[in-house]
């Protein structure tokens, strides 16, 4: 049984067809990375396996069970902003799930420790940020900030770890550090990740397993008519340099048909 | 009670129930989609009577004391301070629901741990915003009906042009006013209140 398995998924606002025949089936501990044209869908892909989103056709399911129509905590997220809240400080946050849990009828509890404060804390510490524990995230960098998230969304132990672009914020430096911990964490951790990125090249050499979403058909009289699909499905590491340079035109391509369209 | 008293206390209750209700119908229709499909074109319609017009009818309803009065203040002011949360609660970070919502957090942890601590400084800013009107709806129902107040006063002796009844009156009023106002600004600004309110500072 797979971890996630998507069945022939479509996804549709009226007539204009956003995605199409989605057949993908990952095992867990795979961390795929999703590339493509901005505008191709990438975004709705993320969202559908968030359960923010239902497919307009097809099944989606996790572990064998229809996905859940409501986000949950068995599946995390970081987006590329927002993802802490600034009224509570890094070592409140990154418990604030398991406080959640742990009081389910009593949410104005606050004082004191929450249960789960020590795996928060562990978590924290994992994610480097054991001197920010007091402060709060307007207080830090964004690459904290983006560690902050990280540590939040693992406290909970998620089925499946999603990433919407979540280093695109962030200067190539740092950038760098924080593929090294996401790689850490999903080592560490067993995690099975889906990471959206706008940079191929991130996306060539994270994980293990390369999405890349475009649309194949085209009607130049009903541009919405077709949905893009996943046109590549490739294991990271045996792709060679023509491949590479292949899939940045399409991924370029596509991007500049769409603003003409808009 | 003395006449002193009389005008902060009409008002403090008028204001108070306001920012309640502010509060409690802001956060629902910002927050529950289902409340604002329901409830939003309600209050979007309520807020547009004028509250002076309505008056007479609230005269008659709640009596000509004190009722009447908090009530004019209500009506003026709470709409006004629930479009105002409705609009903070929907400007909140959508990202911000959809994390808590992974984080295992139902819709009543969210309003309370997610939005409400967002939303409070904003209260604290409507509420100060519409002071100037809850003082403006407590002045007329006084002018027009009552038996002691401020602005029964001013409007009493208006009538034999005392200037110098009216003038320190005004004073006392515009230092109430005052007086409010910075004590608003104050709690606004207090961090351990309103964590929000928190800027970085120095790492």
């Amino acid at each position: 049984m797979s971890r996630v398995e998507l069945r022939n998924v479509w996804k549709e606002y009226g007539d204009h067809v956003v995605l199409e025949r989605l057949k993908l089936r990952v095992e867990a501990g795979e961390f795929c990375t999703v590339v493509g044209a901005s505008g191709c869908g990438k975004t709705t892909f993320l969202r559908m396996l968030l359960g923010e989103e239902g497919p307009t056709r097809g099944q989606i399911s996790l572990d064998g069970d229809p996905l859940p129509a409501e986000p949950g905590p068995d599946r995390g997220i970081v987006f590329q902003r927002y993802s802490y809240f600034r009224t509570s400080p890094c070592s409140r946050t990154s418990c604030w799930a398991r406080a959640a849990r742990g009081y389910p009828d009593r949410p104005l509890v606050r004082r004191g420790a929450p249960p789960g404060a020590g795996a928060g804390r562990e978590m924290l510490v994992a994610v480097g940020l054991e001197q920010a524990l007091d402060k709060y995230p307007a207080q830090l960098s964004g690459g904290m900030q983006q560690r902050l998230a990280l540590a939040q969304s693992l406290v909970t132990q998620p089925r499946i770890l999603l990433l919407d672009e979540p280093f695109g914020a962030l200067d190539p430096g740092i950038r760098a550090d924080m593929h090294k911990l996401v790689l850490d964490l999903w080592a560490r951790h067993g995690l099975t990740v889906f990471m959206i990125t706008h940079d191929l090249k991130e996306g060539f050499y994270l994980g293990t397993r390369l999405l890349v979403f475009d649309r194949v058909r085209h009607d130049p009289h009903a541009p919405h008519a077709y949905g893009a699909t996943i046109t590549y499905d490739l294991p990271v590491g045996a792709t060679d340099r023509g491949l590479y340079e292949a899939i940045r035109e399409d991924v370029q391509k596509s991007e500049a048909a769409p603003a003409e369209a808009a | 009670m003395d006449r002193h008293g009389l005008e902060p206390a009409r008002l403090a209750l008028g204001v108070g129930i306001s920012a309640l209700v502010g509060l409690t119908f802001g956060i629902a229709l910002g927050a529950i989609p289902l409340v604002r499909a329901g409830l939003a074109p309600f209050v979007e319609s309520v807020s547009l009577i004028p509250p002076m017009a309505v008056l007479p009818i609230l005269f008659v309803v709640f009596g000509l004391d004190e009722l009447s009065k908090i009530v004019l203040i209500v009506f003026g002011i709470a709409p006004f301070i629930v479009r105002d949360l409705q609009q903070r609660t929907q400007e909140l970070p959508h990202e911000q629901i959809v994390k808590a919502q992974t984080l295992g957090g139902n819709t009543w942890q969210i309003v309370l741990r997610v939005i409400l601590p967002q939303v409070l400084p904003r209260l604290i800013d409507s509420v100060r915003l519409s002071l100037g009107a809850a003082w403006l709806f407590l002045i007329a129902a006084e002018a027009i009906a009552a038996t002691d107040g401020l602005g029964y006063r001013i409007f009493l002796v208006r009538r034999y042009l005392a200037m110098d009844v009216i003038l320190p009156y005004v004073v006392w009023i515009t230092l109430l006013a005052y007086l409010t106002d910075l004590a608003l600004r104050l709690l606004s600004a207090a961090p351990s209140l309103v964590p929000a309110r928190r800027r970085e500072g120095p790492a």
